[in-house]
């Protein structure tokens, strides 16, 4: 990324579009894939990474993070941080579960249950910031908690496993030969940079992160842009759990504990600025797809999982670093 | 002429304060049994370690920054030197050596990670938000790794004293109040507080905290006191995490998790704001003691266990949307320099 | 006060890429003088500021102070050597009290804890001697603007300065605490202390300078005594032209009512303000700072709450309406802070023009850049806004060209109610009569305008009517033939206030 960015120095300073910056992680993301092919080449199997299933793999695998990082995106450019997207994931998905399994709902009335529970968190969300004026991160961090108590009383430590066949059809399910989370996947961001780079809201959103009082001023209701901003991310993260739970095809409290850090790790590396109206959906693609790869190199390579943490805490010290450094010299 | 003192009641009292009287009413009214001198000796008791973490908290908060890692600096802290010590005991050193070497080599973790966090911060500008959330990262993985997994029990009577309640040692009445977890807290509080109030680095701290590009044209070397915060915020952290090993007799890579949001939240309900370097220590004190009675508050009127991690949150979120909606009310009784 | 020269600039040259600052600047200050700084937007006059008190090094010319050449000049040097500099932006802690705020970085201390007593002491010893009347103890928080001028002067002279830079220092002072701070910058001439004073202000020069240095495009158009020279001879200096072809109006017949206010009250900032405008009219709304003009366009506006009074909006009763609202109906307000209230820095001139316009022109939520664009490019030809494409983010803009945006904005939303408050505040001449124009236009084309200003000469070339504030109320309505600089002084003041202007008085919150 360091390398890419010093190249596009030589650019006029105000030219700072967006797809620069995305261009070069791209180019990261194609240098990081040709290492990963490299290294795990192996003599009795040649070139397992570039084996179309396994990159299939990686990109089912980025997918619930994708859709998830795309409504972080979004609550980042509109304001700030959403940090309960994990636990709304958790407790969407318990319910989703149990309606599933425990009490044989059909399925399209849990999956809308469960969207609908995530877009109510994300409008507490939204009203804690905008009514009480909660700091985002405290009452996201709040919410956090709160949540995964109520995930906990619940489930306890129980795991649901077993779903019927029409709902893990979103799952594991192929569309013209593509699993279905990708689709859904390409879907949820092909909405949302519709709906960030070319709508009127796409505009508010922007706006209002780059400059509230401004906004405010310029006659936006900054409150129900912010608020809606919250929605769109509790909404995505229950439907990120959805499809976690028809492919896993079981459930429990601390599912979704597991995402936060890497949903933030993949936001701040593919660019979008934390203090608001910088949003870069293709950034976090991308950055999504190199942790992914990066995980199934090292899998493949039989890396244990705590290295694999580590590597991906330093990727994302490295990347704001260098960021940072850039900055200061441009 | 300067703003008018607070007149009513209302400002001058923290909002926190009336917070706690609140839910001891309550508590007291669903079950006498709660307003025992035992139970209350419990609850300090329990919220001792709470309250040296929230001290770390409430400096970091004042200089703007956040630390999102003290709860797994204090996880590590607790298990590296619950591991070293075991090492040592179990090579056949005394029991007086383990321990020295196991406290050392934990306020050494929490001065390390601590000294980490600072740097990505102070030197490397890092956001704090992010810098501390990738080092909570590092924090829990590196508990995982050293502990195994599972909890490492140690049995040293000297290490334990640091976490006991004083009548298992000394034979006098009233000893079964006091506990040496205690003391550390009255002993930290002290020491911190003296350092806020009265030595320049306190004054430091709320500089960069209220102003820090006008400390820096100032003379102030913003990079190495900021660094410091986090220093100090992350030995607290292990002071705590030692503490709350000595009491619990053993360590885990789980104890922990979640703390760092207590000791946030004990800070903001003490009314230290994320901007300006408003608030300070007593405050956070007062927010330890509503989180620590609603917790206990809970267990002793019955409440099933499954519940209290639901409630206790909601509790405490409530509990800060009062205080934020408290000091905006008393901002805005302060004159307003308009044009 | 003698001849004994404290600090003095020679050849001063400093480039940045692409602008030269600086071009050979000479500047001296004597001991005791207070040497004005005079010079538009973009003159240098920052640049070499911060070059005189080591913050920049310059790339060619010389420092000296006392008669000798300064070498490796930075910060810490400067301070050492008794220069010291007050921004405009205050550099105090809001939550730590006065004393800890003029010792920071200096604290005395008793094995290695603070001395609050002797830091006390210290303090009051350093503002007594300064006639000024704050409380140590007291959080800065907590302080006026005035107040917190006075205790940054008083920690700039803590480090025994003997050499002052000002930027700027009555920009958010009232009338009163101006005379305040003239006050003290004898009382320190009179201890030998030279200032230097950065000021953008004609009308003040005079009560306080002993000297005037003019700057223009980052060279030294000449330097004089302040009794030999009138404000023609300056503003010729500043700007090439006299003050006589700044303002061009033609005056319009009155359209309709449009924006009535009756009687509006709120706290005790807004005391039963009645006011009317016609499409075709702009009305000036003059006082002095705090008198309540900022309060009164927010509260029209619609971004502050008022607790009585009515407002009419084209004839019909508004109440309780909010900016989103007045915006759909055709009203507008340019902020006085426009880079923080009126622009979003960071997004391109494009989105900053049609933000506002949003559901007009896009009714159907889809935003086609093209359209945007094409929208932005015909504001940006009609207003001459200086910038290489309307994908420029608006920080990289000039302080006129910023406010041509923010006009823009409103232009674009078709309003026909424009409040403008301070339009022109920091713009160079230039931009400045170009505004102007732009305004006439609109006015000619039956929008109608409110225009607060703090700037005499400008409130009287341009209104057709003129009100005037004072605490919260209005005082006077004078019509353009009979208004005078002299007249709106005397309304703005209070005529009694200007018969006994003696100032000296301990400084207080309430308003003039």
């Amino acid at each position: 990324m360091g390398l890419a960015r010093l190249a596009a120095r030589g650019f006029v300073p105000d030219l700072e579009r967006p797809w620069m910056q995305s261009a070069a992680r791209f180019l990261v993301l194609f240098l990081v894939c040709i290492l990963m092919a490299v290294l795990t080449r192996s003599t009795e199997y040649g070139f397992v990474f570039l084996n179309l299933r396994n990159l299939l793999n990686i990109v089912r695998n980025a997918s619930i993070l994708i859709i998830i990082g795309v409504g972080e995106t979004i609550t980042l450019t509109a304001k700030d941080v959403d940090l309960s997207v994990g636990s709304v994931l958790s407790l969407t998905s318990v319910v989703a579960a149990i309606m599933l399994n425990r009490y044989g709902i059909d399925y399209p009335f849990a999956i809308l249950t469960a969207l609908l529970i995530g877009a109510a968190l994300g409008l507490v969300n939204g009203l804690l910031i905008t009514r009480v004026g909660l700091p985002p991160f405290i009452a996201t961090y709040g919410t956090l908690w709160v949540l995964f108590g109520f995930a906990y009383l619940i489930l306890q430590g129980a795991v649901i496993y077993g779903f019927p066949a029409g709902f893990r059809m979103i799952g594991n399910g192929n569309l013209l030969g593509v699993p279905m989370p990708i689709i859904v996947m390409a879907a949820v961001f092909g909405s949302g940079y519709f709906v960030l780079h070319h709508t009127t809201l796409g505009r508010r959103f922007f706006a209002t992160g780059a400059n509230l009082e401004t906004a405010r001023m310029s006659g936006i209701e900054v409150d129900r842009t912010i608020v809606t901003a919250y929605v769109i991310s509790g909404f995505l993260a229950a439907l990120a759990g959805l499809v976690l739970i028809a492919y896993t095809n079981g459930s429990e409290a601390r599912i979704g504990d597991s995402y936060l850090l890497p949903v933030m790790a993949v936001v701040v590396m593919g660019g979008t600025s934390l203090s608001g109206g910088q949003g870069n959906l293709v950034g976090t693609l991308a950055a999504a797809l190199i942790m992914a790869v990066i995980h199934n190199g090292m899998n493949i390579l039989a890396v244990p999982a705590i290295w694999q943490s580590l590597v991906v805490g330093l990727l994302i010290i490295a990347t704001v670093l260098t960021d940072q450094w850039l900055r200061k010299r441009a | 002429m300067t703003n008018p003192k607070p007149s009513s009641l209302l400002i001058r009292v923290p909002s926190a304060a009336w917070v706690i009287v609140l839910m001891m009413t309550i508590f007291t009214a669903i079950n006498p049994r709660y307003l025992t001198p035992d139970n209350l000796v419990n609850i300090v008791l329990q919220n001792a370690v709470l309250l040296i973490l929230a001290l770390g908290a409430t400096l970091v908060i004042l200089s703007e920054g956040i630390d999102l890692s003290a709860g797994s600096v204090l996880t590590l802290s607790g298990v590296t030197c619950v591991s070293v010590m075991k090492h040592l005991m179990e090579s056949g050193g005394s029991n007086a050596l383990a321990m020295a070497a196991g406290v050392a080599v934990g306020l050494l973790t929490g001065a390390l990670m601590g000294a980490t966090t600072g740097g990505l911060i102070a030197i490397g500008n890092m956001p704090p938000f992010i810098a501390s959330l990738g080092m909570m990262g590092v924090g829990s993985a590196l508990s995982l790794v050293l502990a195994n997994s599972t909890a490492i029990y140690i049995s040293n009577p000297l290490f334990s004293f640091l976490g006991e309640k004083l009548d298992q040692s000394i034979d006098l009445p009233w000893m079964q109040y006091l506990s040496m977890p205690t003391f550390i807290a009255i002993a930290v509080f002290s020491v911190i507080w003296v350092t806020l109030y009265h030595t320049p680095f306190g004054r430091y701290v709320i500089a960069i905290g209220g102003n820090e590009s006008g400390a820096r044209l100032s003379g102030v070397n913003t990079v190495v006191w900021k660094w410091m915060v986090y220093l100090v915020a992350g030995v607290l952290a292990s002071i705590s995490g030692i503490t709350l090993a000595a009491r619990l007799e053993a360590a885990d890579s789980i104890v922990g998790v979640g703390w760092e949001f207590d000791a946030i939240a004990a800070t903001i309900l003490g009314g230290t704001s994320f901007a300006k370097g408003k608030g300070g220590t007593g405050g956070t004190v007062l927010g330890v003691l509503v989180i620590g009675v609603a917790r206990n508050g809970l267990n002793v009127i019955g409440v099933p266990s499954l519940w209290q991690p639901a409630l206790t949150g909601t509790i405490i979120i409530l509990a800060i949307v009062f205080e934020t909606v408290l000091s905006r009310w008393k901002e805005g009784r302060r004159w307003v320099w308009h044009d | 006060m003698g001849d004994w020269i404290l600090i003095e600039g020679r050849g001063i040259t400093k480039t940045f890429p692409g602008v030269r600052a600086l071009d050979g600047v000479d500047l001296e200050l004597r001991a005791g003088e207070t040497h004005i700084l005079l010079g538009e937007n973009g003159a240098g006059k920052s640049t070499l500021m911060k070059i005189l008190s080591g913050a920049y090094p310059p790339d060619a010319g010389e420092v000296f102070i006392d008669g000798q050449r300064v070498e490796h000049f930075d910060p810490r040097v400067a301070q050492r050597m008794g220069v010291g500099i007050i921004y405009q932006e205050f550099n105090l802690i809001p939550y730590m009290n006065v004393a800890q705020n003029i010792f920071l970085g200096r604290f005395p201390t008793r094995y290695g804890l603070l001395d609050h007593q002797k830091m006390h002491a210290d303090a009051a010893a350093l503002l007594g001697s300064l006639n000024m009347n704050v409380d140590t103890q007291a959080l800065v928080v907590d302080l006026s603007p005035a107040q917190q001028q006075m205790v940054e002067i008083a920690k700039a002279l803590s480090i025994h300065s003997k050499i002052l830079i000002m930027d700027e220092p009555t920009s958010s002072l009232s009338e009163r605490e101006t005379e305040q701070l003239f006050a003290t910058i004898h009382q320190l001439n009179a201890k030998g202390i030279g200032i230097i004073y950065i000021s953008h202000r004609l009308q003040e020069i005079h009560e306080v300078g002993d000297r005037v240095s003019v700057l223009r495009d980052g060279q030294l158009i000449g330097r004089r005594a302040i009794d030999e020279v009138t404000v023609d001879d300056l503003v010729g200096m500043m700007v090439g032209r006299s003050v006589k072809d700044m303002f061009e109006r033609d005056y319009q017949p009155r359209g309709a009512e449009c924006l009535r206010v009756e009687k509006l009250s709120s706290g005790n900032r807004l005391h039963d303000v009645s006011l009317t405008l016609h499409a075709g009219e702009i009305v000036g709304l003059a006082g002095l700072v705090g008198s309540g003009r900022t309060d009164l366009a927010r509260a029209i506006y619609g971004v502050d709450r008022y607790d009585r009074g009515e407002i009419y909006l084209f004839g019909e009763a508004i109440s309780g309406l909010q900016a989103p609202d007045m915006v759909e109906r055709g009203v507008s307000l340019l902020p006085e802070d426009r880079k923080n209230q009126g622009l979003a820095l960071i997004l391109p001139v494009a989105e900053n023009i049609v933000v506002s316009s949003l559901d007009r022109l896009f009714p159907r939520m889809v935003v086609s850049r093209k359209k945007e664009q094409a929208v932005a490019l015909r504001y940006v030809e009609r207003l001459r806004i200086a910038t290489p494409s309307t994908s420029r983010l608006a920080q990289y803009l000039s302080g006129g060209n910023q406010q041509k945006v923010v006009l823009a904005k409103w232009m674009c939303t078709h309003a026909k109610v424009f409040i403008f408050d301070e339009p022109t505040r920091g713009i160079d001449v230039g931009a400045k009569a170009e505004i102007h124009a732009l305004m006439n236009e609109l006015v000619r084309e039956g929008a109608a305008v409110l225009m607060i200003s703090s700037e005499l000469p400008e409130i009287i070339g341009m209104s057709d009517r003129i009100y005037v504030m004072r605490a919260g109320r209005i005082v006077a309505e004078i019509p353009h033939g009979d208004a005078t600089q002299e007249r709106i002084i005397e309304y703005a003041m209070g005529a009694d206030e200007v018969r006994k202007k003696t100032g000296q008085a301990a400084p207080s919150r309430s308003e003039p």
